[in-house]
């Protein structure tokens, strides 16, 4: 092992790195993602007919003009969402189905929700970067958090919830292969200038 | 000197003992610290004790001391700090973790003598060492399934020492950068960590150990990886390598990765070995790719088999995966198929037998199928090529197969080129040729061969021989029918044989150096790749015993059952209670034992040697015999001649002495009384009563013919019948009869006399003798009348004895009778030289003596004899006509 001993590296090749790590957890969650769909529509027969429409993630529109910062905003706070709504789906899962329950399909959607979170703090960690506001916590209003309370409504739910997952992940490869670790440092480092002065104001 | 510290320190104690209660208002003396200490072992310790509710004693009286020896402190390491307090600095030196006491004098006072326990206090110290950095600290993570275990594994080396008494304790941490941290803690150098059932791929991790004890703590080098670096795979799946007819050399490889590719981009690496190579080819990392599952291999040999192994790189490198074994496709032979010949004397011919082998191509790429072969005895042959079937079949143990090409008779005068090529189902090889000279027209061999055993090949080492030219070597060894070759180039001077050489079978080894070609003469020496001891003794001929030696014989060890080189023979041989050992040469199979008993039982064995050990032969037994051969032949032999020499010599005796025998066995004593004389001359009266008269004197004997019987006779044949009767018998068994000799030299005399012819001549009934009575007889009286002769006359069948035809013993004594009768009477002499026959008459009238006496009386009386020589001249008259 080619041991890297690092400390308190800052600056471009953090955000390099990081751009870099972030797509590919967000390629690997994808991955994940998609076997537990697999894994979910075997366990409940659902077959690929089954068609779920609309969001539950609400988040600003896209657009081609947004700036890095606000892309990764509103990628962070669909992720931040798509986390929120997982974990009640595990919970309710867990309420209505029973718990302790140890297979492929739990392990999996375990790792999906594990997997999820380390990219929110890749994205975080860029947003941070990128010079958008750590405080600013995406809002969870508005979010269907509770479910639905028959049974077969909670499956569509969770069903619903693991497509808002695989969707926003693959919104989250596709906005960060576009967004270049160079173009990040160079749009970064205005903003946290920018950021900076406005704070010293 | 003391410090304010210490006074505060002091001031403290005071204050907190009485809150102690009970025990410290019993107890007079009490130290700071209290409690039990760790110190580092090289430091120094300090510590204080002061006297509370007592005057009984003062810091005067106070001592420390430590458990486990013997003296108190020494007082120089203490210091008075006022009347009730005192304080000691020691060093911490052994590793034994001690009680440090306070303790006051007891012959202080009845008080203190009667309470010590009141003045006493102690604090315990335990020693050590500060814990020492970890070092090379390593952690992974290994794929379990289709994911990374979440198991986070650690291990590290610790440096430094440390005691029982202050253990160190370690502490695991990782931290999921901007996420967890965990951590756990062991004594060991190696602890896990469970990441939370998801292994953070892509996170950064920083990874430390904190190594602490109660004399501290050190953290070792954080590590800040990505979490991928830390992880270990398993090795790549499904290897498969495909070959392919276009591609005999690049076959194409193909695998399934152990990891989805986006838990990150995986290195590869592979490598490949032929099948009994030992070495690993590895393909350059540089030419494989990441992130890869097929990869085409290049430069490899066609139609052979090779294993291949891949293992990829995440963090770690995984293991190897397993063995995959393919076999390239088929080629054209690249090479030149490798022929040799054999050569054999055939025994009374000018020829060779010449057999012309090959070997495969080292570069045959596939299965060589014909041999095609032309064979050029002149320069100007237009020969067709021969086409030779193999059989395909391959060797087991990875050596080429050896196809007999040609086999034929060779003058040995006579040169031939073959030129071979051996085909595939591809193409054909270039072709290889080889020249085999006429006899005594072969190149110099090489000089200085040496071949030797070591780390299990045969090794040759050799000069080059004189002049250049060499253009290769081939080096040949021979075991029984099975011969081996391999070919080496021209510089090579040291090589080993790469065949399978077995052990304990012995090789002939050559080097022939080429010549374009063209072979020169072999140097050749005999070695084994191991020898031993043999397998058995030698096989025991039947022994041949002596009386006092013994030839023992054997035949040697079969080859095969050798196993080695028979340095020399040991014989043994045990006889009589004693074991003798002899030893002679390898080269010996029999060999004669000496100085053995007769008749005495021998056992004997023989040890067959090599430099690794022996083999007995069995027992063999043999009893020397009694008699040497012949002995006993000869002493029969010695005695039969001996018998028969005491036999030849007794019966020489009885013929030579037989008179003498006679004499003394068988004295002749005369029986008057049967006397014949009497009856010859009836005219004298028998006169046997006196022996002198009975003697017979004068007789003389005379050889006649049958004729002269008739003739010289003639007037006494009226006389002659009535005589031969009794003549006849009475002189038979007197005097010509075979037991008594005393006869036969008178006939013996007249017959040679005569010659032998005239004997010869009357085989049938011969006249032996006249015997005369003389008067000379009757004349030993002195008679003047004239008397009347008488003749007696004897005829018989009887041959005569050798000694009776032996006239030189008769010419002896009728020399001496004549020379008697030369003194005696000179006027015969002229008759006596005329006539031998008459000495012999004479001489045989002498033999006829039958008594001594009668001799003096004839010696005395000459006259006698003279009168017997007129009568006896009368009948020579008579006789001389004829």
């Amino acid at each position: 092992m080619a041991a890297r001993r690092t400390r308190g590296t800052t600056g471009p090749d953090v955000s390099r790195s990081t751009v870099a790590r972030a797509a590919s957890i967000a390629e690997q969650l994808r991955y994940e993602c998609s076997i537990l769909l697999e894994l979910y529509r075997e366990k409940e027969s659902f077959t690929a007919d089954v068609l779920v429409d609309g969001r539950l993630v609400s988040v600003a529109p896209p657009s081609s003009q947004l700036a890095t910062r606000d892309k990764l905003w509103r990628l962070h706070s669909a992720l931040m969402q798509c986390r929120s709504l997982l974990e009640r789906a595990i919970a309710r899962e867990e309420e209505e189905l029973g718990g302790g329950k140890k297979g492929d399909y739990e392990t999996q959607r375990k790792m999906v929700k594990d997997r999820l979170s380390y990219l929110l703090i890749c994205t975080g960690e860029l947003l941070k970067t990128a010079g958008g506001t750590a405080l600013l916590t995406p809002s969870l209003e508005g979010l269907e958090l509770d479910g639905p309370t028959v049974l077969f409504e909670l499956k569509l739910w969770v069903y619903r919830i693991f497509k808002e997952v695989d969707y926003w992940t693959k919104t989250a490869i596709t906005t960060l292969e576009a967004l270049p670790s160079v173009i990040a440092k160079e749009r970064v480092m205005p903003s946290r200038v920018r950021t900076t002065r406005s704070t010293r104001r | 000197m003391v410090s304010a510290g210490e006074l505060l320190l002091l001031a403290g104690l005071v204050l907190a003992v009485p809150a102690k209660g009970g025990f410290s208002q019993t107890n007079h003396l009490v130290t700071a610290p209290q409690t039990t200490q760790f110190l580092e072992i090289g430091s120094n310790f300090k510590a204080t004790c002061m006297i509370i509710n007592t005057t009984e004693v003062t810091a005067d009286d106070l001592y420390w001391k430590l458990s486990k020896t013997v003296d108190t402190v020494s007082k120089e390491l203490y210091t008075k700090l006022n009347e009730s307090a005192i304080s000691v600095t020691i060093p911490v030196t052994s590793v034994q973790s001690q009680w440090l006491f306070c303790r006051a004098k007891e012959g202080k006072s009845s008080y203190v003598y009667l309470n010590p326990g009141k003045f006493m206090y102690g604090v315990q110290l335990k020693k050590g060492y500060p814990p020492g950095k970890p070092e090379n600290v390593s952690c992974v993570a290994v794929q379990e399934k289709t994911t990374i275990s979440s198991i986070f594994s650690c291990q590290w080396a610790t440096v430094g020492r440390q005691t029982s008494d202050v253990p160190t304790e370690y502490t695991l941490n990782v931290v999921v950068i901007h996420s967890q941290n965990y951590n756990v803690s062991t004594e060991g150098t190696h602890a896990q960590v469970d990441l939370g059932d998801t292994y953070p791929h892509f996170m950064n991790l920083e990874v430390w150990v904190e190594a602490h004890n109660k004399l501290g703590k050190i953290e070792s080098e954080h590590i800040t990886q990505d979490a991928n670096s830390f992880v270990k795979t398993n090795p790549p799946s499904d290897i498969k390598v495909i070959s392919e007819k276009d591609f005999p050399t690049s076959p194409l490889m193909n695998w399934t990765q152990p990891i989805d590719k986006t838990y990150g981009k995986l290195k590869y690496e592979i490598r490949f070995c032929a099948i009994g190579s030992p070495n690993w080819t590895y393909v350059p990392k540089s030419d494989i790719a990441m992130d890869i599952q097929s990869f085409r291999l290049q430069s490899l040999q066609p139609y052979t088999e090779y294993i291949t192994q891949v293992r990829c790189q995440l963090g770690y490198w995984s293991n190897w995966s397993d063995n995959t074994t393919t076999k390239t496709a088929e080629d054209r032979p690249t090479s030149k198929p490798d022929v040799w010949r054999t050569i054999a004397e055939v025994d009374g011919k000018n020829e060779r037998r010449v057999q012309f082998i090959s070997k495969d191509p080292v570069f045959a790429n596939g299965r060589i199928i014909t041999f095609d072969i032309k064979i050029q005895e002149q320069k100007n042959d237009n020969l067709q090529w021969d086409t030779i079937l193999v059989n395909g079949s391959e060797s087991s143990d990875g050596q080429r197969v050896i196809t007999v090409l040609k086999d034929m008779l060779l003058a040995d005068l006579k040169a031939v080129k073959l030129y071979v090529t051996a085909s595939n189902s591809v193409g054909k090889s270039p072709m290889a040729s080889l020249l085999i000279l006429a006899k005594g027209h072969e190149y110099p061999p090489v000089k200085g061969l040496k071949v030797w055993s070591a780390e299990g090949k045969l090794w040759l080492q050799w000069t080059p021989p004189n002049g250049s030219g060499v253009s290769e070597y081939v080096v040949e060894w021979v075991s029984g029918d099975q011969t081996d070759w391999q070919r080496e180039n021209k510089h090579t001077r040291l090589t080993a044989i790469k065949g399978n050489l077995e052990e304990f079978v012995r090789y002939t080894v050559s080097v022939y150096s080429i010549y374009s070609g063209r072979i020169g003469k072999p140097a050749s020496k005999e070695v084994y790749l191991k020898d031993g001891a043999p397998l058995e003794g030698p096989v025991r001929l039947n022994d041949k015993p002596g009386r006092n030696e013994a030839e023992l014989g054997w035949v040697e060890i079969p080859l095969h059952r050798r196993r080695g080189f028979i340095t020399n023979y040991t014989i043994n041989y045990k006889g009589g209670g004693e074991t003798h050992e002899i030893t002679v040469p390898g080269n010996t199979t029999s060999y004669t034992l000496k100085s053995l008993s007769s008749n005495t039982k021998y056992d004997t064995w023989i040890n067959a040697l090599t430099v690794r050990g022996s083999a007995q032969s069995s027992t063999q037994s043999f009893t020397t015999l009694k008699y040497a051969p012949g002995e006993v032949e000869g002493i029969v032999v010695g005695v039969s001649l001996g018998f028969l020499f005491v036999v030849l010599m007794t019966m020489l005796l009885c013929v030579y002495k037989k008179d003498v025998i006679k004499e003394n066995l068988w004295p002749r004593i005369p029986n008057p009384g049967e006397s014949t004389i009497g009856s010859w001359s009836p005219d004298y009266p028998l006169k046997a009563e006196t022996p002198k008269e009975n003697c017979l004197s004068g007789i003389s004997v005379l050889d006649v013919d049958v004729c002269d019987g008739k003739s010289v006779f003639e007037e006494d044949k009226a006389c002659l019948p009535l005589k031969k009767d009794k003549y006849l018998s009475e002189e038979h068994s007197s005097g010509i009869g075979g037991s008594s000799c005393m006869s036969s030299p008178r006939q013996s005399v007249s017959d040679s006399d005569e010659g032998s012819d005239m004997a010869d001549t009357t085989a049938s009934t011969v006249q032996y003798s006249s015997v005369v009575a003389s008067n000379g007889y009757k004349g030993q009286t002195p008679n003047p009348h004239p008397q009347q002769a008488v003749f007696s006359r004897s005829e018989s069948t009887q041959p005569l004895l050798d000694s009776e035809e032996n006239p030189d013993m008769m010419i002896q004594e009728g020399s001496r009778q004549s020379q008697r009768f030369k003194q005696e009477n000179p006027a015969e002499i002229h008759l006596l030289e005329m006539d031998q026959q008459q000495q012999e008459e004479e001489e045989g009238v002498e033999s006829l003596d039958f008594c001594p006496l009668d001799e003096e009386s004839e010696q005395t009386n000459p006259s006698e004899g003279q009168s017997a020589g007129s009568s006896y001249m009368s009948q020579r008259e008579g006789y001389r006509p004829q």
